[in-house]
């Protein structure tokens, strides 16, 4: 086969990585499937994920559990109403070396790590959230003029609380538009919750050991991209994007009336990222119309902007996204022929 | 092994690209297929529309059967055929129909994305290598007769049945089941006069006619032999169409004649054969094998034969009346019809006996030349004596209007025999009988047939009739004259059968079917002005 030494990763390969990492996982999470395939496919595509639940949900555990089968470094950034930029991107200190000359030495903050666990994030203020800025788009840091690259892999893994929300910050668009996806994490259902009531009561000690190493998340990423697609698929793609604006040609019913911005060209991006992924994740060497259609909900339905309609009527964002995508996959395989 | 891997590749793409190219082939046929089908619906439709039109009007029949309607139906379904063979199905649209129904997520289109990117194949990462060879394997799985199959439209039960009813209205209206009695009865007769002049046309001999007046003849016979023949028309419209035939050989006759004149000096007075063919035509469509005779054939060009006699039955269908014949015809049996036809101004029965020596002359248009009364320039009308409009019918009516030299027994005058309406006015003035309407017996001029004019060989003492005074007179003012009531006017004489104005109302070439607008005989004008100066003559008297 060619291009072998250049790209070691097959495609059986990955989704045989994938599995072990997904199942290394699940020895200390139970359930929650979709949300841990969801942050590997960020991982793999270099995305960021916004997970959104209530309290208690293991969402901390579940980051950690990540970081350790992957044998990546883990920061945890518990975002407070005081915290500062600097104590999230590092500052300049003022320290002393042994032959007693002063200069500023640049310490890191907790940004710089692999996996970046930003808990609460919703409860900084602005001017802290837009620290993440650079990092979660660039990967860098710029501080006192001095830019500082962050090592991949590098992903943000975000927790925001939907309630008590007295006291937050409700992030702009332009941040949420750096995460790939948007996770809503649920509660478990009861044999999913007997199992971690009893797992966490038994003091019974689950390992967690290294199924993959930064190099196979590099070779899983490299494979990803090239994950061949069709025209067609990706105009679908686009169509798709196109139709949770207010003022498309293919907008659908719900997004002309209750949509005040639609997503950006990042959504799309990100759409077709993870759709590679899901392709490879399905056993297929090409992108289809349903790998869009599944990874179109976490990518895009953080990136709407609703109006006032939508609240009063209680119209979410996932609801428009699904509409759109059963609108467009209708057309789309509408083949005259 | 390196020959099987560098086949590989090509065995890849080739199989995707067959798979693909079937369903385009398959996509294209099917097309042409559908095409076929909405044509021949649509040209069904069409055909059945005309034959429906056609069975209610007659108007279509000339027009659109035969070979035509066929072409109506098969020929908008070989166009669309044709257009859709013309369009080829994108192989890209092929590919995705093929992902569709195979649920191959976009696999073979995607492939064929890759083989027609142009890109070597070596040059492809191992994600697309492994592609084409998943999408080759399941390419192998297609089986495409049964993902694309070709099939006619749910609706061609209902194509079927609009040929069926097609070949239904057809039969229907090819057989004549629908027919107005009068075409129906006419049929068989007017086909077989058509037949008759087709043969006639190619028969016609040019032995010392100009080549290119003959095949102005010929041409005339033949498209009116065909007309007939296909055609479904009733004795009347064959008839007029005979004359209308006849007016266009005259139109042609005028020509040779004025060339003639201007070459020679002299017109022509040589009779076409051509003309021989339509008064032969006319001969027998006036008679039919059950011994009928019907309407007089109208006439433009002065040429009333012996046949075209107002012969009538007791009826008062034309199409029922005997064959009558030239002259008048005297009996007791002489019953009038005066229907609201307007032929029966001549309608009136003929009681065996005194025929007139026009039916035993026959109808020949020679006999019509010769025959022209030889005292006078007109032949009467005989027999026009009847009930008028009362209906009463006088025995022996066969008023002959005027004495005539060639047939005395012939022309007994009204007074004789005349009991129409219980008057006899040999004048005519203002009896009953002056309706026209009322006529009664034969009109049929003496001898053997009325005096026709040949146009071509005036003879002395023939009223001549000049043939460019045809239009002078409108016909509709004539039939107003006709049958005015009596009394009201006193030409209505001009078509009574009484004496006296009858020797003015000679028959020239006057049609005797009012339908006709152009069947004012030449000399009508002629006569009746004479009547008017008559009567006025008689007035002061």
């Amino acid at each position: 086969m060619m291009n072998t030494e250049e790209n070691p990763l097959t495609a059986e390969e990955f989704r045989n990585l994938f599995s072990a990492i997904r199942s290394e996982v699940q020895k200390l999470i139970v359930g929650q499937t979709e949300i841990i395939d969801g942050i590997l496919m960020c991982l793999v595509t270099s995305g960021h994920v916004l997970l959104e639940g209530v309290p208690g949900l293991g969402k901390t555990m579940l980051v950690r559990t990540l970081a350790s089968a992957l044998s990546l470094t883990f920061n945890r950034i518990q975002f407070t109403p005081d915290l500062m930029p600097a104590d999230i991107t590092g500052t300049n200190i003022l320290s002393e070396d042994e032959s007693g000359v002063k200069r500023f030495n640049f310490q890191p903050g907790p940004i710089f790590g692999q996996l970046i666990l930003a808990d609460e994030i919703n409860r900084a203020t602005p001017k802290t959230q837009s620290a993440m800025l650079e990092a979660m788009q660039e990967g860098s840091v710029t501080v006192a003029g001095t830019t500082y690259q962050i090592a991949p892999p590098f992903c943000v893994l975000a927790t925001q609380n939907p309630i008590d929300m007295e006291g937050t910050y409700p992030l702009p668009e332009a941040q949420l538009d750096r995460f790939m996806f948007k996770l809503f994490v649920g509660s478990p259902n009861l044999p999913e919750l007997g199992a971690i009531i009893g797992r966490t009561t038994s003091g019974e000690f689950r390992s967690i050991t290294s199924v993959a190493t930064e190099a196979d998340l590099g070779a899983m990423r490299k494979l990803a991209e090239g994950v061949p697609i069709a025209s067609h698929v990706l105009e679908h793609a686009s169509r798709l994007l196109l139709a949770t604006h207010p003022s498309s040609e293919f907008s659908c019913a719900s997004a002309k009336r209750y949509v005040q911005f639609g997503p950006s060209v990042r959504g799309g991006q990100a759409l077709v990222r993870a759709a590679k992924v899901m392709a490879l994740l399905n056993g297929r060497f090409n992108v289809s119309y349903d790998d869009i259609n599944a990874v179109a909900p976490a990518s895009l339905r953080h990136r709407i902007l609703l109006n006032f309609d939508a609240e009063t009527d209680g119209v979410g964002t996932h609801a428009i996204v699904l509409e759109a995508v059963k609108e467009q996959t209708q057309l789309s395989k509408r083949v005259a022929i | 092994m390196a020959v099987i891997q560098n086949l590989a590749p090509e065995r890849n793409s080739s199989a995707v690209l067959r798979a693909i190219t079937s369903v385009s082939q398959r996509a294209r046929l099917q097309r042409v297929v559908h095409g076929f089908c909405w044509g021949a619906l649509i040209g069904v439709t069409s055909a059945i529309l005309c034959c429906v039109v056609d069975l209610s009007t007659n108007w279509l029949y000339t027009r659109f059967f035969g070979v035509a309607l066929w072409m109506i139906s098969i020929l908008p379904a070989f166009v669309a055929a044709f257009i859709a063979s013309r369009h080829v199905t994108p192989q890209s649209h092929a590919s995705r129909y093929l992902d569709l129904h195979m649920h191959a997520g976009e696999q073979l289109s995607s492939s064929l994305e890759l083989l027609q990117s142009g890109r070597p194949y070596g040059q492809h990462t191992p994600l697309e290598v492994s592609m084409l060879e998943s999408a080759s394997t399941l390419a192998g799985e297609v089986d495409v007769k049964s993902i694309y199959h070709i099939g006619l439209p749910r609706w061609w039960p209902a194509l079927l049945a609009g040929v069926l009813l097609l070949l239904v209205l057809y039969n229907v209206d090819a057989h004549n089941l629908i027919l107005t009695p009068q075409a129906r009865a006419s049929l068989p007769v007017v086909r077989s006069v058509g037949k008759g002049l087709v043969s006639s046309a190619n028969t016609i001999p040019t032995d010392g006619v100009d080549k290119k007046q003959d095949d102005a003849d010929r041409k005339i016979i033949k498209a009116l032999g065909q007309k007939l023949e296909h055609g479904k028309m009733s004795r009347e419209d064959a008839l007029r169409e005979i004359a209308k035939a006849q007016q266009s050989l005259k139109d042609v006759g005028s020509a040779r004649n004025a060339g003639n004149s201007s070459n020679n000096g002299s017109p022509s007075t040589s009779e076409s054969p051509a003309e021989n063919a339509l008064d032969q035509a006319r001969d027998a469509l006036a008679k039919d094998t059950s011994g009928r005779s019907v309407p007089p054939a109208p006439t433009q060009n002065g040429h009333e034969t012996g046949q075209d006699t107002r012969s009538a039955n007791a009826q008062g269908n034309e199409t029922g009346a005997r064959p009558s014949v030239g002259g008048a015809l005297h009996g007791p049996t002489n019953t009038v019809n005066n229907s609201t036809s307007e032929h029966s101004r001549s309608n009136a029965s003929n009681s065996p006996g005194n025929r007139s020596a026009s039916e035993r002359g026959g109808s020949s248009k020679k006999a019509g030349h010769n025959t022209s009364p030889s005292g006078g320039s007109s032949a009467s009308k005989s027999s026009q004596s009847g009930t008028g409009k009362d209906g009463h019918a006088g025995p022996g009516n066969s008023a002959a209007s005027k004495p005539s030299a060639a047939n005395p027994a012939n022309n007994s005058q009204s007074g004789q025999g005349n009991t129409s309406n219980g008057r006899k006015d040999r004048q005519g003035n203002s009896g009953t009988g002056n309706t026209g309407s009322g006529a009664g017996g034969t009109r049929s001029p003496h001898g053997a047939s009325q005096p026709s004019v040949n146009r071509h060989t005036p003879q002395a003492g023939t009223k001549s009739i000049n043939l460019n005074k045809t239009t002078d007179l409108n016909s509709k003012s004539i039939r107003q004259l006709r049958y005015m009531p009596a009394g009201k006017h006193s030409s209505t004489a001009y078509s009574s059968s009484t004496a006296g104005p009858s020797n003015i109302s000679s028959n020239h070439g006057v049609s005797e079917d009012p339908s006709d607008v152009n069947s004012v005989a030449p000399g009508d004008r002629t006569t009746v002005e004479d009547y008017f100066r008559t009567l006025n003559e008689r007035v002061k008297h």
